[in-house]
């Protein structure tokens, strides 16, 4: 029990205390310790990758030798670790000619590159497809959203300027609006959000700090 | 009453037809390059007049906080920052929290490098003209390291060259020494680098991220947290646009305009559809 | 920004500055520079004489806040500042330096802010402080530490002098010197990468200059190490101070009786930061609030809390999944276990894990950051033990799925497409993957239930999924959930809070307003005092 609730729950209260009063202590001893702890945090992060990459392997060995569901995929996932792996190794320790193909630098650039790039460019297809299905007038509040939303898109595209220029004779006029919506009720209804959200993480620390709050230690009292 | 199951048939026809639409709009404009007059928005003038305003030799913190998945928003604000960096004789210092972008920026500073010996006869030098630092683990803990001890967090650089003693980084030693800090970002690191760097330092800060996540940055710029910010596509063509050196930023905004183009066109339809409904009657939905 | 200013002057000779001391009118002016026609030069000393600070106004102290790295320079804005005038301080590490001529200077330009209203941190909020000028001073960028030049055989045998390398060492070291390049190169071309230039090196010479890369390292981080230690020796020293005006290329110096006026000041180690109190205060008052309430509490169970739709969907979302006899997934976005969010995230699926442990439904855990993995690992197990199942718990379905985020993103779509989940829980941080994980999850017809306090993300939640715990509500659910009064307690200190800052900002409002329709009433004061200094 005091390995697992009392000696971790201290080390909460005691580096949590400090890691606050560095704030407002300027001395040098302040800094380094802070400094020290992150030093700690980056090398504990490091070992934890170890954690990551069993994790990761073993459940794609398992899918694997059980032949799950989806168990091609996992093939995949040992083909693309080794695979880069041993480009990147060779690539250190044997080096690549200036003439030659670097396997790593061409798997990073025209696989992984091209790959990542993919997956974000889906947002654009998600975007529309969500804003298409459930942005609907349905009542008063939900046509505000709409006509503000439907505003600042416009707005943020050098088309508008154009069509601002042809209907109001000034290139600007939409750009402002869209502008006021971002500067105000967005900006306004942003920090009602980052107060409340910032008093939240305060009254969260509190508890992780006193000990109230402990179930990221793992489970209950 | 509709059945589930005809219900989901029409999400993903509805899915399909939207997906169909919209990958035209962004692929057929890129086949014309028209001339496109805007105005750049204030927040990105001011990150431009700031880097302008510095003297040679004067360092900027750029943290690259992305990889390739963001390469299509966020590569071409590198490019145009370091392009000016490297004009002005400003010295950039690149950091990262996230490896997997390492290779894009190599090839940026690289590209940059080029661009700076074509254009204005300029040989850039890494750990001279420019410091590539690279990544270190640890996130909001690497800000605070930068924040006290920047050669500590970085006792070598991305090529292996010690930071101590190397030219680009002479006077520098923590995140104050900087006259700005910018943080081009895909996820929630502007946010890290506010609250654990640059609000402790005192360090003036910009920075740049996706669209998607720009309204985010509002509270900042306006408390005067952030001197500027680029938000998406849009912000790396305004800034090539100050620069005068058009580049894939300024070519996306026709696909871009499309696109806005088209969901409003699809919202708007939807919404028509819906008021033409209630009209007629038809209480099926 | 502390970086100090380059040092534009370089010193006078002090016997020019006494001589020419004396022809300046009494009192005030002590020096100028160059000699000009009888005419000129009468009209330039008037002027330069207006310039002049009053000489009592000239302070210098230590630099508050800080870890005994500066010194301030303070001085009295003249009444009528002539246009073109700059001010000089000159530093020097004895009275008699002065003398010696062994002095270096640093120019103030008069601006807005040069004057100390720009830093209420070191000088307050008083009126006063728009009629003065400081000066930061950082001695070691005045007088620096000598730079260490780069490692030469000579500097290698210094190092081994020391006893920092042995003999053989030594001897190694200065033979791998001679494989390196010529001339040794202390940075790295751009595109001829040193890699290349190595491969005409046998490989145990390359053996051999990586090894002497290594020790180079080592030995510039001493000499880093050395000129850190000589640089807290710098700063900690006292100094001397006289300030001048220029003007035209004339300087003259703050005297009295002739005499240039020298201060003195060291900068010493601070143990708070006073710009900071202000947040102290309000941080330890809230804290102080939210404790009292769990006290209160723990005496007076039984508070209310309002119904959070999100979170009473939870059991109704597992029953779903276990009807349709499919498996439940949780994500906690790209945080790590350090961020907030991703704790009160763990609550959420300690909770999720027992229920799906009584309901005898899969729970599968897909994490971005290896420790949160670890953690979520141990809660989930934990849960399956409570529930009194703990041989169903599976640590092959709480795992890492990629450290990148867009692979991750695929990995999870591609399972949530494969896997069809009867319920997907999104719990914490998210950025860009919000919307793609999300819109994949309503394409499977599973009930969705997100919390986030990335406000941007909001929107897309809200859009594509049942429940969406906004901010706030997120922290509050592991008080929810086990309505511990404790726990409950730290909701309503919370609240209180809330109540303060809506107070506050109302006050504000009408305050402000007020100020700005009634003239002369000033309330800049009131603001600064609520700004937290960054000093």
């Amino acid at each position: 029990m005091f390995l697992k609730r009392t000696l971790p729950l201290l080390i909460v209260f005691t580096i949590g205390s400090l890691a606050f009063v560095h704030d407002f202590i300027p001395h040098p001893l302040s800094g380094e310790f802070r400094s020290e702890m992150a030093s700690w945090m980056m090398i504990i992060g490091g070992f934890g990758m170890f954690l990551g990459v069993y994790s990761l392997m073993h459940m794609h060995i398992t899918r694997i030798r059980q032949k799950m569901a989806g168990w091609g995929y996992s093939v995949f996932v040992f083909i693309g670790a080794v695979g880069m792996i041993a480009t990147g190794v060779y690539g250190d320790i044997v080096g690549v000619s200036k003439d030659d193909i670097d396997l790593f630098d061409w798997g990073y650039k025209y696989i992984q590159v091209p790959c990542g790039a993919t997956i974000f460019s889906i947002l654009a297809f998600f975007v529309a497809s969500a804003a298409f299905r459930t942005f609907r007038a349905k009542n008063m509040a939900a046509g505000l959203l709409l006509g503000a939303a439907v505003i600042v898109m416009f707005g943020r595209v050098p088309i508008c300027e154009a069509v601002g220029g042809w209907v109001f004779n000034d290139r600007q006029a939409i750009v402002n609006v869209a502008n006021a919506i971002m500067n105000y009720p967005n900006l306004a209804v942003k920090r009602g959000l980052l107060l409340g959200i910032g008093l939240a993480a305060i009254a969260q620390s509190v508890r992780v700090l006193f000990g109230v709050e402990r179930t990221y230690l793992g489970g209950a009292d | 009453m509709r059945t589930p199951e005809i219900n989901r048939k029409r999400f993903e026809l509805a899915r399909r037809c939207v997906y169909v639409v919209i990958a035209l709009a962004v692929i057929i404009p890129y086949f014309f390059n028209p001339k496109q007059e805007f105005k750049p928005m204030a927040e990105v003038v001011s990150v431009y007049e700031k880097i302008d305003a510095m003297k040679p030799g004067d360092q900027v913190l750029m943290a690259f906080d992305y990889d390739p998945s963001s390469e299509a928003e966020l590569y071409p604000m590198s490019m145009a920052l370091l392009r000016h960096c490297f004009k002005k004789g400003v010295i950039p210092v690149i950091v990262t929290h996230w490896f997997a972008g390492l290779g894009l920026f190599e090839k940026a500073c690289n590209e940059a490098a080029e661009d700076a010996n074509s254009m204005w006869g300029k040989k850039i030098v890494s750990g001279r003209d420019y410091a590539l630092l690279g990544f270190r683990p640890g996130w909001t803990d690497l800000i605070v390291k930068i924040e006290r001890d920047l050669k500590g967090a970085y006792e070598t650089d991305y090529f292996k060259q010690p930071t101590r003693g190397m030219k680009a980084l002479e006077g520098v030693n923590s995140l104050e020494d900087f006259e700005l800090m910018i943080d081009l970002a895909a996820g929630a690191t502007v946010e890290f680098w506010i609250a654990y760097g640059t609000d402790k330092s005192g360090t003036p800060m910009a920075a740049g991220t996706t669209a998607v996540s720009a309204p985010d940055l509002y509270p900042f710029y306006k408390s005067g947290q952030m001197i500027g910010f680029m938000g998406g596509l849009r912000g790396a063509a305004d800034y090539e646009k100050l620069l005068k050196i058009p580049d894939r930023g300024e070519r996306g905004m026709l696909a871009q305009s499309a696109a806005h183009i088209i969901i409003i066109l699809l919202v708007l339809g939807a919404n028509v559809h819906m008021f033409a409904k209630r009209l007629f009657g038809n209480k099926r939905d | 920004m502390r970086k100090s200013a380059a040092v534009i002057v370089k010193p006078l000779t002090t016997l020019a500055v006494i001589a020419l001391a004396a022809m300046l009118p009494a009192g005030r002016v002590a020096a100028q520079t160059r000699p000009a026609t009888t005419t000129q030069a009468t009209t330039q000393r008037a002027i330069l004489a207006e310039a002049i600070p009053v000489a009592e106004s000239l302070r210098a102290f230590d630099l508050p806040n800080d870890g005994g790295k500066g010194i301030i320079v303070q001085w009295a804005k003249p009444a009528d500042e002539p246009n073109g005038v700059t001010y000089i301080v000159q530093i020097a590490r004895t009275k008699a330096d002065f003398q010696a001529g062994k002095f270096e200077t640093q120019e103030v330009s008069p601006s807005p802010k040069a004057l100390a209203s720009a830093k209420p941190a070191y000088f307050g909020y008083s009126d006063d402080a728009n009629k003065l000028y400081y000066a930061e001073i950082v001695p070691a960028a005045v007088f620096g530490p000598a730079k260490p030049g780069p490692l030469t055989p000579e500097r290698l045998k210094k190092f081994a002098d020391k006893g920092v390398l042995t003999p053989s060492e030594l001897d190694r070291a200065l033979a791998a010197m001679k494989l390196l390049p010529q001339p040794a190169p202390t940075t790295k071309p751009t595109t001829s990468p040193a890699a290349k230039e190595q491969h005409k090196l046998t490989p145990a010479q390359q053996a051999e200059l990586e090894w002497y890369q290594v020790l180079a390292a080592y030995l510039t981080k001493l000499d880093g190490e050395h000129v850190d230690a000589e640089i807290d020796t710098i700063n900690s020293a006292p100094y001397s101070f006289r300030l001048g005006v220029k003007l035209d290329g004339q300087v003259a110096l703050v005297s009295h009786d002739g005499e240039p006026i020298v201060v003195e000041a060291q900068a010493v180690v601070n143990l708070f930061k006073w710009g900071k109190l202000n947040n102290l205060i309000l941080s330890l008052a809230f804290s102080a609030v939210v404790v009292a309430f769990i006290q209160v509490a723990k005496r007076k169970p039984g508070l209310f809390i309002r119904k959070i739709a999100g979170l009473e969907a939870i059991d109704e979302a597992i029953g779903r999944a276990t009807e349709m006899d499919r498996p439940v997934f949780f994500t906690h976005g790209s945080g790590s276990v350090t961020a907030l969010p991703v704790i009160a995230s763990l609550n959420i699926l300690s909770r999720i894990a027992y229920r799906a442990a009584e309901h005898d439904s899969r729970v599968r855990v897909m994490n971005q950051d290896p420790i949160t993995t670890a953690v979520s690992q141990e809660i989930v197990q934990q849960a399956y033990t409570e529930a009194g199942r703990p041989d169903a718990y599976n640590p092959d379905e709480v795992s890492l799925v990629a450290s990148d985020q867009f692979s991750y993103v695929a990995a999870v779509s591609g399972r949530m497409v494969r896997e069809e989940p009867g319920a997907i829980f999104l719990m914490g941080t998210f950025g860009a993957d919000s919307l793609l994980l999300s819109e994949t999850g309503a394409s499977t017809g599973a009930i969705q239930i997100a919390g986030t306090d990335s406000y941007t993300q909001l929107p897309f939640f809200v859009t594509t999924c049942d429940y969406t715990l906004m901010g706030e509500e997120l922290y509050a659910a592991s008080a929810y959930l086990s309505r511990e009064p404790r726990l409950l307690g730290s909701l309503r200190g919370q609240d209180v809070g809330k109540a303060f800052i809506m107070i506050v900002l109302v006050l504000g409002i009408i305050l402000f307003t007020a100020a700005a329709a009634v003239k002369g009433w000033d309330l800049d004061w009131l603001r600064r005092l609520l700004e937290a200094s960054n000093a």
